[in-house]
């Protein structure tokens, strides 16, 4: 228990005297409380053991009674020891930091509305829950069946409560309305990020089992790897030669799915230099789990020099490659590709699944209603 | 004293009769609604789909309008005839019951007739339902309904040999009705087909 | 002559299958011998598994939903395990590409072939003797629906050893689960086996929902149904709507693979966000089809363990409404990542929020229904409160994941397996096993072990947060879903916590089979002989014996106002008997629903493996059973009234002699 306490107060200093004072008192403390919480599940699952007091007729042909069952009761002591047992997943996060989790350490503008969203909606949420659950342990506790006989007191009425559990609710869920239809807006993935630097334009193509990035401003293309620079808006479009997927970089923000025959869009940016693990989120077939790869954001010179390095160390990418590369294969190596023939590959990988109708100006769109920005 | 206790058990075996074919006859109906469902479904596929020629035919290039009135006319009358049969069980004439009941069974294998021919030239010119999403849905969604009058038109066989060796018992008399819901149903549902899929198809 | 099916679809070369499938058939073939070592052919065909009575089917639905429990959550296990080592060149220990048919068979199994038959049991035991029927409306349908899904889980446990399991998941998703992608047998045996469960599951809603409606006793007038039978009623509404969208849906998909047609594939036409769409039409009412039952078992226990009439009826009665129309308003959540506009995400979104407003509402009313009560820890109430507390958190992440914005990160996550599995095992599982626990002594007769029974509970309640929450960690550690082996190590430690979790759950399933075992071992010391066990009951099924018998009331009770029973304690009427019996009219059993359970079976896989003439035959012999059915007049036969009053006479003496009875302590 000490070790446990030390590890999660490791300024409280062994060797100094008020520090150490300090110590045992919070170490009471913790003792004290899990030892109330330990009291209180004992007397919940006591037996029942109180003559319900219930009219005769009622109680005749009563075949039934917990109080003759002999069960094992946890006493205090296992309860404490329970509770401690409790704690033990804090000692995980001492190992771990808030950097580790992409979700909470976002790398981009996107990731970062996002997560303010997650917490702006879960601090919300805890108004009705931790009351919840705290009433459910009261209640129980409170009325149990076993407690000594009190005289009824008069409490809410019924009318009260109807009331309150109804709008309390409706009133959450409009300012949370509220919040959804605001920020869906703001953070549509086809709404492209107000910038002053110039957009990436990105083609990304889903196969099996690995992600074909296209740079068509560039007219180069990698398998597995995508290197942006730091603090410029990323445009994607997305489409499929095989399944769906879903292109998703956690630590920049949203994914959207990939589909044959249509382009998605996707719009992030990553507001610090690093490098970031990129994946299909919606499962494609066997080679599912090898289809992540790496997103490296850079500087802007660095970026021009590994465009530079691509153009020189990259093989072509033509029709013929393409169909290779569409192959089924998993764990597909980082390769580069120095020339795109034809420029508009992405589109040709599209209208082998859906011709253009006759007329129409541009290959289906999931929504029509999405303006194309 | 003997006699009076029977009356009373012959009157609960009765009354729980009707009640059977209350029973029997409302939950057809909620049948006969999740059906409805089943089609608007179909429907609602058929309406995405509509435009996926992909390439192929369309239905302005295949629909047979004269022909298709045909069918139309054959089910909506087969309706009406239905509905005399009903008049003459209701007359408790098994007779005439059985001549509707024939009428309506071979108008409705017309309807079927003419329905199979014409998906047969559809698909010998290559406008199958493997041509495209258009297709596909058109054919699924008039396939279930030919496949629902099929169900009805086998139903009225086993209808009119229940009738003839059984009479109209009020068992019999309970699936009568319920086959009647069943074919106005599935008459309503074609309204529905021959507007959307074959006049919207070609316009 | 026998299509694709050879001696090569079963797979001799992979141990773990060979072992899995050893298991199984040892199993049964234990079982059958026990059974004709004690001579019980007879007993078995002519008592349970011809017969048409709501109790029975009911029982055998819960048993199907027991044992298909312990498959779905082997693969479960499995999946923990596999996941628990699979870090880095470690691909685990299952063959490649084995994972994948096992988590498309844990989701299709859990909730097709337990959760469903779980509900559909419960209501199948319960409605009839809660609303004062005889039966149900139409018993040779019920029959025919138990059939159907028993024999639909047998074609997926058959997956097991011919053949494979799908590989797309239990949603299916094309053009994964399209010819194409999937050539073999594996999404034809999720297809069919869901099919026909499916129709099993119409007839069910359409069954139950004239039996409410129409059978109800004199008196029960709708706002004086207990509130079980109200969520019934709502989860039949739901599953007549639903049904027929999944029957479409697969039906499409099927066409897609065996005729070439263009629905969902990739090229001429097809549409693949059409599926989704269906699908999740489907797909959302259906998760509160598994929900509102258990919420209708949990209204029951609260109030009669609390020994307290159930707070807010009206407003449940409401709430249960709202939720019932507002679940086909929300489907579009389940693929906000699929590129909508804003306008549509943030409809759906916002629809997803308000259906949490009548349920928060139904959580309120338990609480308020225990607040000033007598709350007696029975292993019912220990269920109940687990689920409450628990329930309340996987709703916070579903309001969560309901917000677009936020559903772009989390979507096909680990948060997202961690959300519905924290909706649907304490809103829907924990629900059943109470409802299990709580009418148990009402079916058989004597009592379940509670000692067992909260050993178990306790193993599984903290099993469950072991086992899930550290999902939701992974979630935010960016850990998608369905993997079969990863490379991060930063996942490693959360899922071997939730794999410890999956043990502890383990450990309350084996305590839970010893539960049963123990009790039926003590039964004649357990004996209930008053029919109203917890002593506080208030609906009108605590008022039969012990089990009921089978017409279940000699005559119709007359209700005059809701929580029927218990006013009839209250009056002292209970143990009025009427002076003259009537001869009773009930449904003969008939071989006719298993007949067609089992031919339905070989139409399945007929289909499944191409071999035509099977499929066809099996059919038509279905229609052939069914039309012999309807030819046949003789359905019914009377009880005479000297055969109701014995029976009835004998219960009395039963009923006297309670006073004298005394429990043995376990």
């Amino acid at each position: 228990m000490t070790l446990l306490v030390r590890g999660l107060y490791p300024e409280v200093s062994r060797t100094n005297k008020t520090d150490h004072k300090k110590f045992k008192a919070l170490l009471g403390w913790h003792s004290r409380c899990i030892g109330k919480i330990g009291e209180v599940l004992s007397a919940a699952i006591k037996p029942d053991r109180i003559n319900l007091n219930l009219p005769r007729r009622v109680q005749a042909g009563s075949s039934h009674s917990n109080a003759d069952m002999r069960y094992f009761v946890p006493g205090k002591k296992h309860l404490r020891l329970l509770g401690y047992c409790s704690l033990i997943p804090l000692l995980f996060l001492g190992g771990c930091s808030v950097s580790g989790f992409p979700l909470l350490d976002p790398q981009g503008p996107i990731g970062h509305s996002e997560l303010n969203l997650i917490v702006t909606a879960f601090l919300i949420m805890l108004i009705p829950v931790l009351p919840v659950i705290g009433m459910t342990f009261w209640f129980a506790w409170r009325y149990r069946a076993s407690r000594r006989e009190t005289a009824p007191q008069p409490g809410w009425s019924e009318h009260t409560i109807e009331l309150v559990v109804w709008t309390v609710p409706t009133i959450i869920v409009i300012a949370l309305g509220v919040l959804t239809w605001v920020t869906t807006h703001r953070l549509d993935p086809y709404k492209s990020i107000a910038s002053s630097a110039k957009p990436i334009q990105i083609e990304a193509i889903a196969l099996n089992w690995k992600w074909l990035f296209i740079y068509p401003d560039e007219h180069i293309a990698t398998v597995n790897q995508l290197v942006i620079p730091v603090n410029a808006p990323v445009s994607f479009r997305l489409t499929s030669d095989t399944v769906m997927a879903s292109l998703f970089i956690p630590r920049l923000g949203s994914q959207v799915y990939a589909m044959a025959g249509m382009q998605t869009r996707l719009h992030l940016l990553a507001s610090q230099p690093g490098n970031y693990r990129g994946m299909n989120s919606q499962f494609s077939g066997a080679g599912f789990p090898g289809m992540h790869f790496r997103v490296i954001a850079t500087s802007q010179g660095d970026y021009q020099a590994w465009l530079k390095q691509v153009r020189q160390t990259g093989s072509a990418l033509n029709l013929a490659r393409f169909k290779q590369l569409a192959q089924p294969s998993a764990h597909s190596p980082v390769s580069y590709f120095a020339s795109v023939q034809p420029p508009d590959l992405f589109d040709q990988v599209m209208r082998t699944f859906k011709p253009m109708q006759p007329g129409a100006m541009a290959p289906m769109q999931p929504a029509s209603s999405h303006q194309e920005t | 004293m003997m006699s009076a206790a029977l009356t009373r058990d012959t009157d609960q075996t009765a009354a729980h009769h009707a009640q059977a074919v209350s029973n029997s006859v409302f939950g057809f109906w909620v049948y006969v609604m999740s059906d409805a469902i089943l089609f608007a479904i179909l429907f609602a596929t058929f309406a995405v789909l509509r435009h996926n020629y992909a390439g192929g035919p369309t239905g302005a290039t295949l629909f047979d309008l004269p022909k298709v009135f045909g069918e139309t006319l054959l089910l909506l009358t087969s309706s009406v005839t239905y509905g005399l049969a009903v008049l003459a069980m209701n007359r408790k004439n098994r007779i005439q019951v059985l001549g509707w009941l024939l009428i309506t069974f071979l108008l409705g294998l017309g309807f079927i007739g003419m329905e199979v021919s014409e998906f047969q030239r559809m698909i010998l010119t290559g406008a199958g339902p493997d041509r495209s999403g258009f297709l596909s849905a058109f054919f699924t969604l008039v396939g279930t309904h030919g496949l629902h009058v099929s169900f009805g038109l086998i139903g009225m066989l086993v209808m009119m040999v229940q009738v003839m060796h059984k009479g109209l018992t009020v068992p019999v008399q309970s699936r009568l009705i319920r086959l009647s819901m069943f074919w106005h149903f599935l008459d309503i549902v074609w309204i529905g087909v021959f507007s959307v899929v074959y006049l919207m198809g070609v316009m | 002559m026998f299509g694709k099916l050879s001696l090569s679809a079963i797979p001799f070369h992979v141990p773990i299958i060979m072992g899995s499938v050893s298991v199984v058939l040892l199993g049964a073939a234990l079982i059958l011998a026990l059974i004709t070592y004690y001579r019980k052919w007879g007993y078995l065909w002519h008592e349970w598994l011809t017969s048409v009575d709501h109790k029975r089917i009911g029982v055998m639905y819960i048993i199907l939903a027991l044992v298909m429990l312990l498959r779905g959550f082997s693969d479960a296990i499995l999946m923990r395990s596999q996941q628990a080592v699979a870090l880095g060149s470690d691909h685990g220990f299952l063959p490649p590409g084995h994972y994948d048919q096992i988590f498309s068979a844990h989701g299709t199994i859990m909730i097709f072939f337990m959760a469903m038959p779980f509900l559909v049991g419960l209501m199948n035991v319960v409605v009839p003797l809660q609303i004062g029927a005889r039966d149900v409306a139409f018993p040779f349908m019920n029959a025919v629906s138990l059939w159907l899904t028993v024999f639909s889980a047998g074609l997926v446990m058959l997956s097991l050893g011919v053949g494979n399991f799908s590989h797309a998941g239990w949603t299916g998703y094309p053009p994964l689960s399209g010819l194409h992608y999937s050539p073999g047998t594996g999404v034809d045996y999720w297809i069919w086996s869901i099919q026909l469960s499916g129709l099993g599951s119409l007839m069910t809603g359409i069954n139950f929902l004239v039996t409410i409606l129409k059978m109800r006793a004199p008196g029960m007038t709708l706002m004086r149904m207990p509130i079980f039978t109200w969520t019934a009623l709502c989860t039949n509404v739901l599953m007549i709507l639903a049904f027929p969208v999944l029957t479409v849906t697969l039906a499409l998909l099927a066409l897609d693979r065996y005729l070439g047609m263009h629905f969902f594939t990739n090229a001429l036409g097809g549409n693949m966000m059409m599926y989704l769409n269906l699908f999740w039409i489907w797909g959302h009412p259906e998760v509160y089809i598994l929900v509102l039952p258990a919420f209708g078992v949990f209204s029951e226990v609260v109030a009669t363990l609390c020994g307290k009439r159930l707070f807010g009826y009206t407003s449940m009665i409401w709430a249960t409404i709202a939720i019932t129309v507002l679940s086909f308003t929300v489907w579009l959540h389940h693929f906000f990542t699929m590129g909508s506009s804003a306008d549509v995400n943030a409809f759906f979104g916002i629809m997803t929020m308000i259906i949490a407003v009548p349920t928060g509402v139904k959580v309120f009313n338990w609480l308020f229904t225990m607040y000033q009560g007598r709350v007696r820890f029975d292993t019912p109430m220990l269920w109940t409160l687990a689920f409450m507390v628990t329930f309340v958190l996987g709703g916070m992440t579903g309001v969560m994941l309901a917000i677009p914005g936020a559903d772009y990160v989390l979507h096909n996550t680990e948060f997202l397996v961690a959300h519905f599995h924290n909706m649907l095992i304490p809103g829907a599982l924990f629900g059943y096993f109470a409802g299990y626990a709580f009418w148990f002594p009402k079916v058989f007769g004597f009592a379940l072990n509670e000692k067992w029974g909260k050993r178990a509970f306790w193993m599984w309640a903290s099993g469950f947060y072991l086992a899930f929450m550290p999902l939701y960690v992974l979630g935010f550690l960016g850990m998608p879903r369905r993997l079969e082996y990863y490379t991060n190590p930063a996942w490693h430690p959360w899922l071997e916590i939730a794999a410890v979790g999956a043990a502890f759950i383990l450990i309350g399933i084996v305590f839970q089979v010893i539960q049963l075992v123990v009790s039926i071992r003590a039964r004649e010391t357990t004996r209930d002989l008053s029919g109203d066990y917890w002593r506080d009951g208030r609906t009108l099924e605590w008022s039969t014996a012990s089990p009921p018998p089978l017409y279940n009331f000699a005559q119709h009770p007359v209700v005059q106002s809701r929580d029927a029973f218990m006013a009839m304690k209250q009056a002292g009427s209970t143990d009025q008997r009427p002076d003259t019996y009537h001869a009773i009219l009930m449904p003969k059993n008939t071989p006719a629903g298993f007949i067609v359970g089992v031919l339905a079976f070989f139409t399945g896989f007929g289909l499944i493996w191409h071999i035509w003439w099977l499929a066809a035959g099996a059919a038509l012999g279905i229609l052939a059973t069914l039309i012999f059915r309807m030819m046949q007049d003789e359905v019914e036969y009377l009880i005479p009234a000297e055969e109701v009053q014995r029976i009835e006479a004998a219960r009395i003496f039963r009923h006297a002699d309670a006073d004298s009875y005394q429990q043995v302590p376990a």
